[in-house]
């Protein structure tokens, strides 16, 4: 396969919490980002996914492990990093509400980004604010409006346009829909795949939702306190899915049909919660809540394995 | 589940007086509930669930004005007086708050604030009992909604507790006294999946075993299909379908209730559909007809912009407020 866009390789990121005390928001991730793929990032709020996203984007430095971008190194924060390649990764935020200059107009919002990064634009991507917004689908004469004026749908378009701006490979969707309703969801939803397939984006895209990610991931990867637990091509993930974690995930969704209620794993029932990260227990993180866990759990912690080709799982399971 | 009829809205409005005008919120919205029935109130955001709740309980704000009678065992809520109305809410029923972390008090414990609704709820029915068994009362509640370790759950203050165990307290206080009607606002939408999975779990093991009756607001079509009996379906303050759940999700026949259910997504993978054009109707000047006309791609300039439909019965208790579905 091509090289990926994004490499994480045994990624750390620890916050200092009390003497000699750390939260482990992410403690040794790998994952790649392959040209053109949707990478569905999922998991329990405080498992660490969008510190994951804040180190690629560079609002933190990793205090370990690597991240690079096509083969050049970039772990460190965006201050340090070339200009141009601060337009190559972007992000779009869960709340529009804050993420918009409620005092700026949409044509100030999105003109800072352009005048920022003009000498990457190719050509053939929009360069004008009301071209941008084309392009995410709103008309073109709402430039002059503020961002209150615009519905909660609207406005998360008018971020990812301002994502896009740069004309960006890479575009870090941290829960961009989770704010929304689920018909608004939905629009916001097809107009990101459409950007995708017509600028062949590549897209990190964080949430917790799991029957999001089945109809717009390629890949999809389970985060537990700051680990990875599973990683696997999305329709494989569903079929079959292999660690105790993610099937307790997936019996818990509420679904519409009872063709999905088949789809569920039977075996398992969630219980417990996700411990603080600050003491993470010994062992796999997981042992606590699992019902197969075994003695080894509770003193080892699992390797990644593969199980199948390209299905990752870390459990003493398999 | 008997047949005894608990709860009757009959046409209520609510109206919010702001600075542009009024705000029509609830349109004529009816709707029974028999005891140990759990019933749902879904829409989205703004379709005004929240509101029916607080007009319920009459605890609206102070610009609102409400119009409708709403009947609780055949007393009209909106004409008693203000200690029935207290008494009614200490022992008849209660509400889980949409947000636990601003329903909580965050300068008293979880103790202190679970006994203060046990002690208030035991005075109305005129009970004497000692602390000692108030903090057993409290403590049993804690333990009954699946909380580990009761007696620190207790002494904590509610910043020491997190998301889904802040939610849980909110339900041991509204279900610490018996009670016949339970209005969740919401319950598990600020939880992750797996919690929410566990907080539904518990509300259905409560309606089993106390039989009382619940009304779950909710935006989740899949929360309403697996924890409701019956379901109402909002749009704009109005109730567009109303009928037993499994009928609806296997017949749904408003517009707005299948654009909704297309727009979620399947675990099947199935994709799913373009959302729904349009956006939410404005309440000061909610169109006249069916306020989901502007939105629907079914509707038609003469009759549905014009008259507001009627609930009309399409089969056994499924109910449909449309003019272009027909009864057969």
């Amino acid at each position: 396969m091509n090289v990926p866009v994004l490499r994480l390789s045994m990624l750390k990121k620890y916050f200092p919490y009390k003497k000699g005390l750390f939260v482990k928001a992410v403690d040794g991730i790998n994952l790649e980002i392959f040209p053109g793929e949707t990478l569905g990032l999922v998991g329990e709020s405080g498992s660490g996914k969008s510190t994951v996203a804040y180190t690629v984007v560079g609002m933190y430095a990793p205090t370990e492990g690597k991240i690079t971008y096509k083969g050049q190194d970039i772990s460190f924060p965006s201050k340090f990093r070339p200009h141009e390649m601060k337009g190559r990764i972007r992000i779009v935020f869960q709340d529009p509400n804050s993420s918009l200059n409620p005092r700026r107009t949409i044509r100030q919002i999105l003109s800072i980004p352009l005048k920022l990064h003009k000498n990457n634009s190719n050509g053939e991507f929009p360069s004008s604010p009301e071209a941008l917004l084309e392009e995410v689908g709103i008309s073109p004469t709402y430039v002059h409006r503020f961002s209150r004026s615009l519905s909660g749908g609207e406005r998360q378009l008018v971020a990812i346009a301002h994502a896009l701006a740069t004309d960006p490979d890479l575009v870090l969707l941290d829960e961009p829909t989770s704010a929304l309703d689920v018909s608004i969801q939905a629009k916001v939803i097809n107009r990101l795949v459409d950007l995708q397939e017509r600028h062949r984006l590549s897209y990190l895209f964080i949430t917790h939702d799991l029957s999001l990610m089945r109809n717009v991931a390629h890949r999809v990867a389970i985060m537990y306190l700051g680990k990875m637990c599973e990683i696997a091509k999305t329709r494989e993930f569903f079929e079959n899915p292999l660690h105790p974690y993610t099937q307790m995930l997936l019996s818990s969704i509420p679904v519409v049909t009872g063709e999905e209620e088949q789809l569920k794993p039977k075996k398992i029932t969630s219980r417990g919660e996700i411990p603080s990260p600050v003491n993470i227990p010994p062992g796999c993180s997981f042992n606590l809540r699992c019902p197969f866990a075994m003695d080894k759990c509770k003193e080892v912690d699992p390797e990644m394995k593969e199980f199948e080709a390209e299905h990752h799982v870390r459990c003493h399971l398999y | 589940m008997n047949d005894t009829v608990l709860l009757e809205v009959k046409d209520l409005n609510v109206h919010y007086r702001v600075y542009e005008g009024l705000l029509h919120v609830l349109n004529d919205i009816s709707f029974s509930l028999v005891e140990g029935e759990r019933l749902g109130l879904v829409g989205e955001t703004g379709c005004g669930k929240t509101t029916t709740f607080r007009a319920l309980l009459r605890v609206l704000d102070s610009n609102a004005t409400s119009r409708g009678t709403i009947l609780y065992k055949g007393k009209d809520l909106s004409r008693i007086s203000h200690p029935e109305l207290l008494n009614m809410r200490r022992t008849e029923m209660s509400m889980i708050f949409q947000d636990p972390t601003s329903s909580l008090n965050p300068v008293f414990t979880v103790g202190e604030q679970i006994t203060s609704v046990i002690k208030a709820s035991l005075q109305a029915r005129n009970v004497n009992l000692n602390k000692n068994d108030v903090k057993n009362m409290a403590l049993k509640a804690l333990s009954d909604v699946l909380l580990p370790d009761p007696e620190r759950i207790f002494e904590s203050y509610p910043f020491q507790l997190s998301g889904g165990m802040r939610q849980r307290v909110c339900i041991a206080m509204s279900v610490a006294t018996e009670r016949k009607l339970l209005l969740a606002d919401e319950p598990g939408t600020s939880l992750d999946v797996t919690i929410q999975d566990q907080i539904l779990r518990l509300l259905n093991n409560l309606v089993k075993t106390t039989g009382m009756s619940v009304i779950l607001a909710t935006h989740s079509l899949g929360v309403v299909r697996e924890a409701t009996d019956r379901v109402c379906v909002m749009y704009g303050g109005e109730i567009v379908e109303i009928g037993p759940t499994r009928l609806i999700f296997a017949n749904p026949l408003h517009p707005y209730t299948k654009a909704l259910l297309a727009c979620v997504p399947k675990l099947t993978g199935e994709g799913f559909a373009e959302g729904i054009p349009g956006e939410m109707i404005g309440y000061l000047n909610p169109p006249p007809g069916c306020r989901f006309q502007p939105r629907c791609i079914f509707a038609d300039k003469g009759e549905c912009s014009q008259r507001k439909p009627e609930l009309k019965i399409y089969e056994k208790d499924h109910f449909v407020a449309c003019h272009v579905i027909n009864p057969n």
